[in-house]
C-alpha cells in the first residue's frame, strides 16, 4: 500500500518546480498551506473580516519571492515567519488607523467567529476564552505560544522561524504560559462565581 | 490559623495546566480545516504570477486551459495561431534550442501575457483579426520571452503569430 507522503510531493520538491513556472505546483503549495496561514492569523489577532486579505498578502508575498527561496531552507518555517511578519505589520497599519477611526473600529476587533459544525459549546467557550487571553500577552509572547502550543513546531524550529535564539523561545514560552493559565484560572472563578450571585435571595452580592 | 487559610486560597487560584491544555486542543481542532474562500485562491493565484511576468520576464508561466476557460468571461474568445518557423532572416538556432518553443497564455482582467519559452532566441509577436493576414510593421519583438498588452478593441476572435 502507498501511504500519502509518498504520493505526495514535498515542499522542496514543489517550491522547485514553482519556480520553473509550473502553476500547478503553486496551487498545491496554496491548498497544502492556507489552513496553518489562516489559523495563526486568527491567534495573532487578525479579525475575521481581514484574515483573507492578510492571508493573500502572505502567500503573493511568499510565491513573489520564490526565487530567492534557498534550497536548503524549510518551507514551512519560511512560510511561518512571512505569515507573522505580515500580521505585525497588519497589527501596525491597524493600530495606527484605529488611533485615526476609533469610533468606527469599535465592536469589530472581536467579533466571535462562527463555530464549526464539530465544535462542542464547551470547546468553544476554551477557544474563545483563549483567543481573549492572548490578547494579554507582547506580540513576542504571543507569536511564541502560538507557533510552538497550537502550531506545534519544536522550540528550535520557532527560534528558527523567528530569528531568535532557543533559549529565548523557552523564556517566553513560559511566561506565556504562566499569564496564560492566570488569566483562564481569574475567567473561570469569574464563571463559578457568577450564579451565586444570580441566585441571592435579597438581590445583593455574595462576593 | 490565617495562613492556612492562605494556602488553601493559594492552591485554589493556583494556575491549572489543563484547563490550557484543553484551551489549546480546542483551538487546534476548530481551525484545522479552515480554507480560503475560492475568489482569495484565484486572487493569490492570478497576483502571483501577475507579478513574476511583469517582474520577472524569463520566467515561464504554464496555466491550465481552464484558466483560459474561465477568463472567457469577457465577451472575447482569444485563439492563439502559433506558426513558428525559421525565417530567413533568423539565423537558425543552435542544436540544443531547437526544440519547439513552449508558449504560455494567461489573461488577467483586461490583459493577456504571454511567455515564451525557447532558448534565447528573438520572437516577433504579431497581433490581427485574420489569421492570414499578419502585418509585417505591427510586429513587436521580444528579446526576453515575454510579451504582454491589454485588449485594445472588442474583437471576437483575435490571432497571435510569434515567430
Amino acid at each position: 500500500m502507498t501511504s500519502r507522503s509518498e504520493q505526495e510531493p514535498s515542499d522542496r520538491a514543489l517550491v522547485e518546480a514553482a519556480r520553473q513556472g509550473h502553476v500547478r505546483a503553486l496551487e498545491r503549495l496554496l491548498d497544502r498551506h492556507q489552513a496553518r496561514v489562516l489559523r495563526v492569523l486568527r491567534y495573532l489577532g487578525i479579525p475575521d473580516q481581514d484574515r483573507e486579505d492578510v492571508a493573500q498578502e502572505v502567500f503573493v508575498r511568499v510565491f513573489r519571492h520564490l526565487k530567492g527561496f534557498r534550497t536548503g531552507q524549510e518551507f514551512g518555517g519560511w512560510l511561518y515567519r512571512v505569515t507573522v511578519n505580515a500580521a505585525h505589520d497588519f497589527r501596525g497599519r491597524r493600530g495606527r488607523l484605529a488611533r485615526d477611526e476609533a469610533p468606527w473600529a469599535e465592536g469589530m476587533e472581536h467579533e466571535d467567529p462562527r463555530p464549526g459544525p464539530a465544535e462542542s459549546a464547551q470547546g468553544r467557550e476554551l477557544r474563545l476564552a483563549l483567543e481573549g487571553a492572548l490578547e494579554l500577552l507582547s506580540d513576542r509572547e504571543r507569536t511564541i505560544f502560538v507557533l510552538k502550543e497550537i502550531e506545534g513546531l519544536e522550540s528550535r524550529e520557532v527560534a528558527r522561524a523567528l530569528g531568535i535564539t532557543a533559549v529565548t523561545v523557552r523564556r517566553h514560552l513560559s511566561r506565556a504560559r504562566r499569564r496564560l493559565q492566570e488569566s483562564l484560572g481569574r475567567e473561570e472563578e469569574r464563571k463559578s462565581a457568577a450564579p451565586i450571585e444570580r441566585i441571592a435571595p435579597d438581590g445583593g452580592s455574595h462576593r | 490559623m490565617a495562613w492556612l487559610d492562605d494556602l488553601r486560597n493559594y492552591k485554589k487560584r493556583r494556575p491549572d495546566g489543563k484547563r490550557l491544555g484543553a484551551a489549546i486542543r480546542a483551538c487546534r481542532e476548530a481551525t484545522s480545516e479552515e480554507r480560503l474562500s475560492a475568489e482569495a485562491r484565484d486572487a493569490i493565484l492570478s497576483e502571483s504570477l501577475r507579478a513574476r511576468t511583469t517582474e520577472e520576464p524569463l520566467a515561464a508561466v504554464f496555466t491550465p486551459t481552464r484558466r483560459l476557460l474561465v477568463a472567457g468571461a469577457l465577451p472575447i474568445a482569444l485563439a492563439v495561431v502559433l506558426l513558428v518557423g525559421i525565417d530567413g532572416a533568423v539565423q537558425t538556432p543552435p542544436p540544443a534550442l531547437e526544440s519547439a518553443p513552449r508558449v504560455a497564455v494567461v489573461k488577467q482582467g483586461d490583459r493577456v501575457f504571454f511567455n515564451i519559452e525557447n532558448g534565447e532566441r528573438p520572437h516577433v509577436v504579431y497581433r490581427s483579426t485574420d489569421p492570414a493576414n499578419f502585418e509585417r510593421a505591427t510586429g513587436v519583438a521580444v528579446t526576453d520571452g515575454a510579451y504582454h498588452e491589454g485588449l485594445r478593441d472588442q474583437a471576437d476572435l483575435v490571432f497571435y503569430r510569434i515567430d
